[in-house]
């Protein structure tokens, strides 16, 4: 996770809401300072267009603004919250600004095109472009089939039969891939040793 | 896949892809019940989200463009706050435990003398307004993915009937939201009948499960008043008749039930408000 930026008189993040709540428009300000960036990075990389990825981050920073309450500090930290958000934000922005890409996904031709522009576009640009040596040895760590699928969906913006019809899989082995695969990365993450090292695909799940 | 799958297995990759933001639209609705009352999809929601935020965190960052801060500012000064009480976190991240039977009411009680006409209109417009927000959404997610304006018309013509209802003057009512503050369903009445108009509730399996209306007293447990079923995509008007002999409450909520029977308790609470007038 993003740590915030050192400075800002070390005001935590619940401090800072308690005072957007009040009506308190600087607080917000710091909140921007601190996660502005990697929202945007991650809003860019999904929408793939600067205006789009503005838009998505205003929408988020808004979203705070008029409802900081939604905000509960008892679930996780305030960032991955916002991180949460920013995705479901850009994916929801590409789904409207692309909604014949639904169609094209159900054609073999779409299929090709969309993995053209696409996975590449995963595997090249996020993939290894990685920062910080765990997570990216936490990617290397899983199978191919695996990555693709939650690449698709989480940077991609597909839905699970979209990625089934973009990767030729059946629907329900692309669920089976991401749930795989999103248990092994949560251990691989969790620097936890994986005993199975590059399983099949379809290996039996804990 | 070859490996033997438990019961729950289907669960756990909804879940998953509920984390993704990955689900159709369909197995996203019917998975947020399920979620309500899960703790094994929380934890695997939770962890996924998680897992997901550390590789976002980690991804090469891009500078914003100079002038973005100050249009978010900008905004900011014109945008009104919500003056709602905290609420139960957005619905991609759900309670870390199973709901209380009865969740905090998400609607705040309107404040003392403020019960003029022009106040209730306006409250019930705003409640209307929320509505169809997501009755333009749902309509414009038909469209997109099946084409479908008939079905878009015909929500339209439901929702505007509910509204005539909801708005019409001297009718107790009370708007049901989730946690997230999502609004689900308005319970009109409060006599013997009660109408029950809700929004993307989803279809619930008439053979093996039911909704059920509960009247929340201000004190003591909620009272089942009685059972409806949400049998179409949209908005669903269904009238519950009250088994009890018609009694009051200052709250309602509903809840989503195995079997065909009100239990003695909510298990599964979906949605829940106070009352208005």
């Amino acid at each position: 996770m993003t740590e915030p930026p050192a400075g800002e008189a070390g005001v935590d993040d619940a401090d800072l809401i308690a005072r957007v709540g009040a009506g308190d428009q600087d607080a917000l300000a710091v909140l921007y300072d601190r996660y502005g960036r990697p929202c945007f990075s991650l809003a860019r990389r999904i929408t793939a267009d600067i205006t789009f990825a503005e838009d998505v981050v205003q929408e988020v920073f808004l979203a705070v603004w008029r409802a900081p309450g939604k905000f509960d500090p008892g679930r996780g930290a305030f960032g991955s919250w916002l991180l949460a958000m920013t995705h479901h934000k850009a994916v929801d922005a590409v789904r409207r600004e692309e909604t014949l890409r639904r169609r094209r996904a159900e054609s073999a031709d779409g299929a090709d095109a969309a993995r053209q522009h696409d996975v590449p576009g995963v595997e090249d640009q996020v993939w290894t472009g990685l920062r910080g040596d765990r997570v990216r040895a936490a990617l290397r760590g899983l199978p191919g089939v695996q990555r693709e699928a939650l690449g698709l969906a989480y940077f991609g913006g597909y839905t699970q039969r979209e990625v089934a019809a973009l990767t030729g899989a059946p629907l329900g082995t692309v669920k089976t891939r991401m749930l795989a695969g999103m248990r092994r990365l949560a251990t691989l993450l969790g620097d936890v040793a994986d005993s199975a090292g590059t399983a099949d695909d379809e290996g039996a799940l804990p | 896949m070859n490996a033997p799958r438990d019961e729950h297995a289907e669960f756990d990759e909804l879940a998953v892809g509920w984390a993704l933001h990955a689900l159709e639209p369909d197995d996203e609705e019917s998975f947020a019940v399920h979620l309500r009352g899960c703790s094994r999809c929380t934890v695997t929601v939770q962890t996924t989200t998680g897992a997901l935020t550390e590789i976002a965190g980690a991804i090469p960052e891009d500078e914003p463009p100079p002038g973005l801060r100050d249009r978010i500012m900008g905004a900011v000064a014109r945008e009104p706050q919500e003056t709602q009480p905290p609420q139960e976190a957005q619905q991609h991240r759900p309670p870390a435990t199973p709901p209380p039977a009865i969740p905090p009411a998400a609607t705040p009680s309107p404040a003392p003398g403020a019960s003029t006409p022009a106040w209730r209109r306006g409250r019930v417009l705003a409640a209307a307004a929320a509505v169809l927000a997501v009755v333009v959404g749902l309509g414009v997610w038909n469209v997109v993915l099946q084409g479908d304006r008939d079905h878009q018309a015909s929500l339209a013509q439901l929702y505007s009937r509910a509204v005539h209802d909801v708005t019409r003057p001297g009718v107790p009512r009370a708007q049901l939201t989730t946690a997230a503050g999502a609004p689900m369903a308005t319970v009109v009445g409060g006599d013997d009948k009660l109408r029950v108009v809700t929004v993307r509730m989803p279809e619930n399996d008439t053979r093996t499960s039911v909704y059920v209306l509960w009247g929340v007293p201000k004190h003591g447990s909620p009272t089942a008043i009685g059972t409806f079923d949400v049998t179409r995509d949209g908005i669903n008007d269904t009238v519950v008749r009250s088994t009890n002999a018609g009694a009051r409450f200052p709250a309602y909520a509903v809840s989503h039930e195995p079997g065909r029977q009100a239990p003695t308790r909510p298990s599964a609470v979906i949605a829940s408000g106070t009352v208005s007038d």
